[in-house]
């Protein structure tokens, strides 16, 4: 994802720097990607471009975004997708003569085929990106003699793939090309200036007139005009103008009242876009690292400490490595123990947070090597790591991480059964199985949605008036129940509390009394018998029990179970990634029925950056 | 005919009602009404605080829902259309109709209740999606009674019969014309005209609460979470409150309202216009009033709908249960308002009460209905309209 404005104007009508304007339209579409921002404007018969790896207001200032004046203008904010985050890779791109510059959101599929021909016709790239190709294609056709539209026209019918563009061409220094294909384009009608964006909050500051692009159509805006057409035909603009007259902040959220659901609900993409950019060459490599290593240490924080924790059960439990996971900030009880021949695992959604961070470094001073678990490309761990293993969930606004959780987990799984399989300890049929079994998770995860999102709103009715709740497990439901707990702890500010089973009658169960909500987390694993027992012993004291149990479980829990959700039958080894989805609704509908917003828990910030 | 840029409304308030009797046909379905206003004003409402400012109502009664509307909406214009045909797919078609010459319409039921945030995340989501149609949906534990969105390669709308949980429409639809044309052209079947338009549908979901009112229960359902979004007392200058009242949480108190020595009203709660409130009788929670109400000295009333110039008798209890316009409750009756375990009732869903889930449904008495003194009514018990209940009654 990444968010793209353009805007074309008549001297004056902006009454400040058309730097400044696209600073602020790009702060609005900061959620859309926020690696590396940049602008173009232009300049007479060139375009200035300025750009660089950062957040909005870092670069913005940096390379004073807003001194720039001018009449045409875009820019964009960059997830990155092809080519880490740099200055090089990040928009605008121009073409060899700096005469065509290009802001994209989306991905082009035949970009490779396309860049070939291009270098061999003498063209001369200067990023990573999918996207420069667009610019040298025009480029291309205007050395051909075509004009500016119709160079643009030729050059999209050669690309495959979703996209939003807008292009600038500086033979025409007032216009501005767009075009649409599956990502979002609209079109805003202002006096004296027009704009198209990604979405509409971003020029709202300016005006309510729109235009709402549809897939295939493409055109231009000039100060004063707009002509679009789809397939060679003009469309009609009158008819397709209207006036917005209420506010749509929630436009952003694509659907969804709050980021934090569209993410939940995402987690399904999420997990097949990070299965199908699996890099077995990295995969490999960490798997030779694991096995060359004497201990692997996980660590993390939050919930990427409890993605480790899951990961360390699979590598000790069923691979017998040894393995400690532990959180970050506490590295200091290992730190004298740790050699050269120890390995890392080190978990960070952004890859920036400090505890982390402090922490591999600390190892790697001690010799250890370091493998990088992380959703952004190229972020100060995955740096500073001798392996990195990607993550492909998109950005994560809600500050509740949920699609980084379940795609760590796809991560964590697939290098522990690739270890299994290289160690010898799992055989070809049981990797398959389980391998199998993943590449259904984004389809069961649907289905499971679907069915019990009803039924955990209304027990969210219920979760919202309590001020305590337990969440227990056995074996790997453990620490599915710790980040269980901590959702609904972060979010909807209700105590919640995570142990293992075995441990009620340990001391824990003092606390429980009639209505006590206890979620249980009941697999498909061998623990099943003494889980009912602990359902039992809770039931015994009129606690509220809610279950999550696999089909095949649901007649021998139903009657001792208050609330039962029934999850799929699932090898033990890949239900945490459906089971927590649940447990992420559950938080979710009770803050929201508590009132509160599960974007922005109090005091919680998304990555932390202090120690 | 000039091409409107404006977004327009469209409220569909044709359906019959035959689920709401005995409250219907006494009154117009849209027109019962609901802490103070009629039902249909909601809707029409969330859509004019869109900003939009034209608005068609397909109704049954076109002059009936004009009169009654008109006085709440200024700078607004209310266009009322007669509906021909009672099913849904005769209102559909009819969108089609008045789709000529116009951009997008916000079509929402007259029937649903849903806080503006969901008709603000609808458009919203639509004019960024450039789709043809937006369907807005809501997870229920229970779709018996709804209408069902199924989402796979396309989409799909249907009602359901059984009790099963997933997603429910929420009665909002946002089209462009081109779908509104091609709904028409398909006799108003919805889902056939989703089959044309596949891949190109946007769905919204909301997570918020939403009221489909269907059944005469459905308006408990509607106060409560009308009552839940009031967050202060406003209690008008006309009205009349005794020094020794009690007034506690969000109460609305409209004007000509009284309320006598050692009243109760414990919030949220409603107390209508000219509305009256006896010695000593308490008020609970989700409860409203409608206007010219008479509760008698030492009744109870809980989470319940009083209707227009209804009567609570002294010393009663009514809970969860809803009173029709002008009837009687002699006092003394007790409405009970559990239901037995096991008893499923289309659209209620079992609230949790220390622990245990309990479904709650008192009674559904019918306007202009006199139930005797000391009377006990039986959970989910429906009293016709026009009925006389001897004292001493037992009515399961």
């Amino acid at each position: 994802m990444c968010g793209i404005i353009g805007i074309t104007s008549v001297p004056g009508s902006l009454r400040e720097p058309i730097g400044k304007v696209v600073r602020r339209c790009l702060e609005r579409l900061e959620y859309r990607g926020y690696d590396s921002v940049g602008i173009a404007v232009v300049k007479g018969r060139s375009i200035e471009v300025r750009k660089g790896k950062g957040k909005i207001a870092e670069v913005s200032v940096r390379l004073n975004f807003d001194e720039v004046d001018g009449t045409t203008a875009m820019g964009h904010t960059r997830w990155a997708t092809h080519g880490k985050p740099s200055d090089e890779n990040a928009h605008p791109h121009t073409d060899c003569t700096g005469g065509v510059a290009v802001v994209h959101n989306g991905i082009i599929s035949n970009f490779l085929e396309l860049k070939e021909e291009l270098i061999r016709k003498g063209h001369t790239f200067k990023s990573e990106t999918d996207t420069e190709v667009v610019a040298h294609l025009i480029e291309e056709y205007l050395k051909m003699g075509y004009k500016p539209f119709d160079a643009f026209k030729a050059a999209l019918s050669r690309l495959r793939g979703a996209y939003a563009f807008v292009v600038s061409i500086a033979q025409e220094p007032n216009r501005l090309y767009f075009a649409r294909n599956t990502s979002p384009l609209v079109i805003g009608i202002g006096n004296g200036a027009n704009f198209v964006a990604s979405d509409i909050p971003a020029f709202l500051e300016f005006t309510n007139t729109v235009i709402v692009l549809r897939d295939g159509e493409y055109g231009y805006v000039e100060p004063g005009n707009v002509y679009i057409e789809k397939d060679g035909v003009p469309v009609n603009i009158e008819e397709r103008i209207r006036l917005i007259s209420w506010t749509p902040e929630m436009a952003s959220k694509e659907g969804y009242p709050h980021f934090m659901l569209k993410e939940i609900h995402e987690q399904p993409i999420a997990i097949s876009s990070t299965l199908a950019g699996i890099d077995e060459r990295a995969f490999n490599d960490v798997v030779n690292a694991v096995l060359s290593s004497r201990r692997i240490f996980i660590i993390g924080a939050g919930t990427s400490f409890h993605a480790g924790l899951i990961g360390d059960y699979l590598l000790t439990s069923m691979l017998g490595l040894d393995t400690h996971a532990l959180i970050s900030s506490e590295y200091k009880k290992y730190l004298n123990s740790v050699n050269d021949n120890d390995l890392v695992v080190a978990i960070s959604q952004s890859g920036e947070t400090i505890d982390t961070l402090v922490a591999v470094r600390a190892f790697k001073e001690r010799g250890a090597k370091v493998v990088a678990v992380s959703n952004v490309i190229d972020s100060a761990i995955p740096r500073e790591s001798n392996y990195v293993l990607y993550t492909r969930a998109g950005p994560e606004i809600g500050v509740a991480a949920t699609k980084t959780f379940t795609t760590q987990l796809v991560v964590l799984t697939i290098l522990a059964l690739k270890v299994g399989i290289a160690a010898g300890k799992i055989t070809n049929n049981e990797y398959r199985d389980v391998m199998d079994s993943l590449s259904k998770v984004p389809g069961i995860i649907q289905s499971v949605m679907t069915r019990v999102e009803g039924k955990v709103k209304m027990l969210s009715e219920y979760m919202s008036k309590r001020q305590n709740a337990y969440y227990l497990g056995r074996g790997i439901g453990v620490p599915l129940s710790m980040e269980g707990a901590l959702k609904l702890k972060e979010i909807a500010y209700i105590h919640a509390e995570a142990y293992p089973a075995g441990e009620s009658k340990h001391g824990p169960i003092a606390l429980v009394e009639e209505g006590y909500p206890v979620v249980f987390s009941i697999l498909d694993d061998d623990n099943v018998d003494a889980l009912l027992g602990n359902v039992m012993e809770m039931k015994a004291r009129d606690a509220y029990t809610i279950g999550l149990v696999p089909e095949k479980y649901v007649g021998k829990f139903k009657e001792l179970l208050s609330t039962t959700l029934e999850m799929p039958n699932l090898d033990y080894r890949i239900a945490p990634i459906v089971y927590i989805v649940p447990m992420q609704l559950l938080a979710y509908y009770t803050a929201v029925a508590r009132g509160y917003d599960p974007d922005k828990p109090r005091n919680l910030a998304k990555t932390v950056t202090v120690e | 005919m000039a091409y409107s840029r404006e977004i327009i409304g469209v409220v569909l308030g044709g359906g019959k009602g035959t689920n709401m009797e005995p409250l219907t046909p006494h009154l117009e379905k849209s027109l019962i009404r609901l802490l103070g206003k009629p039902l249909i004003y909601y809707p029409v409402k969330n859509l004019t605080q869109l900003g939009l400012k034209s608005i068609y109502i397909i109704s049954r009664n076109p002059p009936k829902i004009s009169n009654e509307l008109g006085r709440y909406f200024e700078g607004v214009s209310l266009e009322n259309i007669g509906q021909r045909g009672d099913d849904l797919n005769s209102a559909l078609k009819m969108i089609g109709e008045v789709a000529v010459g116009k951009g997008t319409m916000v079509i929402s039921f007259s029937d649903v209740i849903l806080p503006q945030n969901a008709y603000e995340l609808a458009l919203s989501s639509h004019v960024n999606s450039g789709k043809a149609v937006t369907v807005l949906m809501t997870p229920l534990s229970d779709l018996q009674g709804y209408f069902e969105v199924e989402v796979n390669e396309g989409v799909s709308i249907d009602k359901v019969s059984t009790h099963k949980s997933g997603y429910a429409w929420t009665g909002i639809l946002i089209a462009e014309s081109d779908f509104a044309k091609s709904l028409y052209k398909s006799g108003g079947d919805i889902n056939e005209t989703l089959k044309q338009f596949k891949g190109n549908i946007n769905v919204a979901l909301w997570s918020g609460w939403f009221v489909d009112v269907s059944y005469p229960w459905d308006l408990l359902t509607a106060v409560k979470y009308l009552l839940s979004d009031v967050n202060e007392t406003r209690i008008s200058r006309d009205a009349n409150i005794s020094p020794r009242a009690v007034i506690e949480g969000p109460v609305i108190i409209d004007s000509g309202a009284r309320v006598d020595h050692g009243a109760i009203i414990k919030g949220p709660a409603y107390i209508g216009v000219n509305a009256y409130v006896g010695n000593n009788a308490i008020i609970r929670n989700s409860t409203s009033l409608e206007e010219e109400s008479v509760v008698g000295a030492d009744a109870e009333i809980t989470e319940s709908l009083i209707g227009c110039k209804a009567t609570v008798g002294r010393g009663s209890f009514i809970g969860s249960s809803v009173i029709g316009d002008e009837s009687t409750i002699e006092p003394g009756v007790v409405t009970l308002n559990v239901l037995p375990s096991g008893v499923e009732v289309s659209h209620i869903s079992p609230v949790i009460v220390k622990g245990k889930q309990i479904a709650k449904l008192g009674a559904i008495v019918g306007p202009r209905t006199r139930i005797g003194a000391n009377s006990v009514i039986y959970p989910g018990s429906i009293i016709d309209a026009n009925k006389y209940v001897q004292p001493l009654s037992i009515l399961k």
